[in-house]
């Protein structure tokens, strides 16, 4: 299966390659474009085929239920989709404010000279390895979190809510701090390229500090918005840091973030390694990566349609 | 059972004076089967002996035994009872645990622990236990939950065993995931009022650091009765119980190209000693030309003077890592025998 689809996409991917460079550009171009979304299309249809057995044998309950039973070969894959929602709206939540912070700092408060070393500083997080982020967050921010949460929960309600380390909020938090250096790295460029002479027209018309930046945001509003979809992306596939701070409980059906879960990418990467000791548990997986997969495309479809809508 | 084979590997790369490179990668007990299966690796390991349906293909073709006894240890944290306070340990029986893992029993106050623990029992605190379990599919999980299903009957009728199973205490209690036996070991560690299952040589690293939080427990062998704590005498001789319990019912010791599971079966929940243990398989080919390989012949020749080092000199204590137990020498001769079945 793979090789043929590693041929099929060389072809046209040497073809496009010949065209870009010996042909005609504008041709080139528009084959490696029509490539890519070739490849979404047929990585959709793998997953499918994959995933197909399952289908076959439960319909679409596999994608609406709440069950991980390998003992009785039975699966549902719904918590693990509220999971990769959750974990990704608090880390947005808390990412987008950090990420717009970073980039109006460095565009405007700190000196020109420690601009491009604040900036490389937050850049070079981005390419830290993600099992780095993860075992900080299993010896540190886990613990950190849970004492803080239960310090102002006993204050609020008088109980402890968060009752162990690993929860999809900590997920939340360490992926929102994963992820607010790719925001931050679009929205920053985004904000530089405000022109000229319409920051001085804004500062003309007496604007303070404060308010040149908002509407400096404001004229970036579209690379904040590229940034929020591409940090989107990036807290719905991170795979192995979350796995180690979820807290890995593939069998309840939860909405309250602190308690312990589990997202679709660390599903995979946990369970992977043993499944083909099962027989539906490979296909059970892939109908995961096929429904984590719809829900990107439905996502970024509502993407396109907002900032076509809103053209500036 | 990754830390014994790289220890090997590496002593065998030193002694064969780094003329034979044994590789060896960790990947899963359920992947080194299947894997091996499909020849894409010259040699299996696994925590499990190579499972019903897979043995079913392949039966006759191969060969598997044992190269090592491991054993899984309960540790908890408890700080109101930790040992640096108390100066004991918990004691614990298959029922307790299964309970504990069922969600049934949800706090550490619950009168079932009370009675096997009197001397603790005022001390015991009421707070929801947090049961910890491997989120991964794991061998230390199948050998945990098979001993679970062989000691207490419920068990095994609502949950069952394997890499991965559906732990009810997940839904009814506060039952949490965490990665590897690391992952197990720390989060118990950071977790008040949490229990977990580790391999032995988790716990016995980070032996003081457990017992200012808490501590690891002794376990009731439901067979004879007694409480046993996990050292290496006591899995030994559960080990040795087992095995003499499997020839006594089938009549005779396993042949290496025989199904083990019925061993495995008969090891968990042994009739005395520390009753949590398990072997660590290797599978080989009987005929790695007839099934395919390249090259054979030194291949075949390479595997079993490294396998023939492992059964013999490498169950010597200085080349076993600490928590796993050599296995007794009439279990490496059922090795050694396997070897001979191999064809050159």
């Amino acid at each position: 299966m793979l090789g043929f689809l590693l041929i099929v996409l060389l072809i046209p991917y040497l073809i496009a390659a010949y065209a870009l460079l010996l042909v005609k550009l504008k041709w080139g171009l528009k084959q490696f474009g029509a490539l890519i979304v070739a490849i979404i299309g047929l990585l959709t249809a793998m997953f499918f085929v994959e995933a197909y057995p399952i289908i076959e044998r439960d319909g679409l309950a596999v994608f609406l239920e709440v069950r991980w039973d390998p003992v009785r070969e039975s699966y549902g894959v719904l918590q693990a989709l509220t999971g990769t929602i959750l974990t990704s709206a608090v880390a947005i939540a808390l990412a987008m404010p950090m990420a717009l912070g970073v980039a109006v700092t460095i565009n405007e408060i700190l000196p020109a000279r420690l601009r491009g070393i604040f900036g490389s500083l937050v850049d070079l997080t981005a390419t830290m390895p993600t099992v780095i982020f993860g075992l900080w967050g299993l010896f540190v921010l886990g613990p950190f979190l849970q004492d803080a949460v239960n310090f102002v929960s006993r204050s609020l309600v008088g109980d402890d809510v968060m009752t162990s380390p690993y929860t999809l909020f900590t997920a939340g938090v360490l992926l929102a701090i994963m992820i607010t250096p790719y925001a931050a790295a679009v929205i920053r460029e985004g904000y530089a390229l405000v022109p000229k002479p319409v920051e001085e027209a804004i500062y003309a018309m007496g604007a303070t500090k404060f308010e040149a930046a908002l509407i400096k945001l404001r004229y970036a509003r579209n690379y904040i918005l590229g940034g929020f979809f591409l940090a989107l992306g990036r807290a719905m596939g991170e795979t192995v840091a979350v796995a180690m701070v979820v807290g890995g409980n593939f069998s309840r059906f939860t909405t309250n973030i602190f308690e312990s879960g589990i997202t679709i990418s660390s599903l995979i990467a946990l369970q992977f390694p043993n499944a083909a000791a099962y027989q539906y548990m490979v296909p059970a997986l892939f109908a995961g990566a096929l429904l984590l997969t719809l829900f990107g495309l439905a996502i970024n479809a509502v993407a396109i349609y907002i900032i076509q809508r809103g053209q500036i | 059972m990754a830390p014994q084979m790289f220890s090997w590997s590496r002593t065998f790369h030193r002694v064969t004076e780094g003329k034979i490179q044994v590789n060896y990668q960790s990947i899963g007990s359920g992947a080194g089967a299947a894997q091996f299966l499909e020849k894409k690796l010259d040699f299996g390991a696994s925590d499990v002996p190579m499972p019903r349906a897979r043995y079913e293909q392949a039966a006759g073709r191969f060969v598997q035994f044992p190269v090592i006894i491991g054993s899984i240890v309960l540790v908890y944290n408890l700080p109101e009872l930790a040992y640096s306070k108390t100066g004991k340990y918990l004691n614990l029986t298959s029922e307790v645990i299964s309970l504990i893992y069922m969600g049934e029993i949800k706090q550490w106050c619950d009168p079932r622990i009370k009675a096997l623990n009197p001397g603790l029992a005022d001390k015991l605190p009421c707070k929801e236990i947090v049961a910890v379990h491997r989120s991964d599919g794991s061998g230390t999980t199948a050998a945990f939950t098979l001993y679970l299903s062989r000691a207490y009957q419920p068990w095994n009728q609502t949950v069952g065993w394997g890499f991965t199973v559906n732990w009810p205490a997940d839904e009814k209690a506060k039952g949490m995931g965490a990665k590897g036996n690391e992952g197990v070991a720390q989060a118990v560690l950071q977790t008040p009022h949490s229990i977990g299952y580790v391999e032995f040589a988790y716990w016995s690293k980070n032996k003081d650091k457990y017992d200012k939080v808490g501590g690891v427990a002794f376990v009731r062998n439901d067979n004879d009765g007694k409480y046993y704590f996990p050292t290496a005498e006591n899995v030994a001789m559960g080990a040795a119980a087992g095995l003499e319990r499997y020839t006594k019912k089938y009549g005779a010791k396993p042949a290496p190209d025989a199904d083990w599971n019925p061993v495995s079966i008969e090891l968990s929940n042994p009739p005395r000693g520390y009753p949590i243990l398990a072997f660590t398989y290797v599978f080989l080919w009987k005929d790695y030309a007839a099934e395919g390989y390249g090259d054979a012949a030194t291949k075949v020749a390479l595997l079993k003077e490294f396998f023939r080092w492992v059964l013999t000199e490498g169950q010597k204590p200085a080349n076993v890592v600490e928590g796993f137990i050599p296995l007794p020498p009439e279990v490496a001769k059922i090795g050694l025998e396997a070897l001979e079945l191999v064809k050159p």
